[in-house]
């Protein structure tokens, strides 16, 4: 089981290293909510 | 002035193809249950401004589609004003130099999608953003009035990635490059 989300590379999917998943941490840091009250 | 309809066999006359304005660049197809997707050489010096479209996918539940270029982590600006569907509710997003375009597309169980222009991405100046939309399908959610933005950095960029705080499956991003 993946410990790591999924990174997809143009076609190459694979489980994020640490330096992507670093990466990907700061990318969703400031990540808004969307506007709106969930029905889903 | 008419446009040129083609039959199959017709001879392709140069000035009608250099008139096509849309030309279609770039496919990737999304796979399972990705949180971040990249798609490399998506712009060259082809053209001045490029159009993305990712559609027909699906999110693991509502979330926004942030979108970077390159490896740019600084510098992104952008506003959006929503209003609620279900009641004169107003409400906005902005970036103030932020690591992302944060929320330049939505991802939703019902569908996921981001459709927005760049202008001036492969030159070494400040790209410009417009969000052509960002389709809502909660019956709760928001359309999108306006919005649109830059990047603080003159840089050429050659692609770009789209991520989100859970996953996407499937659907297809689709560059176009609007003809100089």
């Amino acid at each position: 089981m993946s410990d790591k989300p999924l990174i997809q590379i143009d076609d190459e999917i694979r489980e994020m290293t640490d330096e992507e998943y670093a990466k990907y941490l700061e990318m969703q840091a400031s990540a808004p909510s969307l506007p709106g009250a969930s029905s889903e | 002035m008419g446009y040129p309809v083609f039959a199959t066999g017709d001879v392709l006359n140069a000035s009608d193809m250099n008139a096509v304005g849309l030309w279609l660049v770039k496919t990737q197809t999304v796979g399972t249950g990705v949180s971040s997707v990249t798609v490399t050489n998506a712009f060259s010096a082809d053209y001045d401004n490029y159009r993305i479209i990712y559609s027909g996918g699906i999110g693991s539940t509502a979330q926004a589609i942030a979108l970077q270029l390159g490896a740019s982590t600084t510098g992104y600006y952008s506003a959006q004003a929503t209003i609620l569907y279900s009641a004169d509710t107003f409400g906005y997003i902005r970036d103030n130099n932020a690591a992302n375009w944060s929320t330049a597309g939505g991802a939703f169980t019902d569908g996921a999608n981001l459709d927005v222009t760049l202008y001036g991405v492969q030159a070494t100046r400040r790209t410009g953003l417009a969000l052509n939309t960002r389709i809502d399908y909660r019956t709760a959610g928001a359309g999108v009035l306006v919005g649109n933005g830059f990047h603080n950095v003159a840089a050429s960029y050659t692609g770009f990635t789209l991520s989100v705080a859970g996953t996407i499956t499937g659907g297809t991003i689709r560059v176009y490059g609007y003809r100089n």
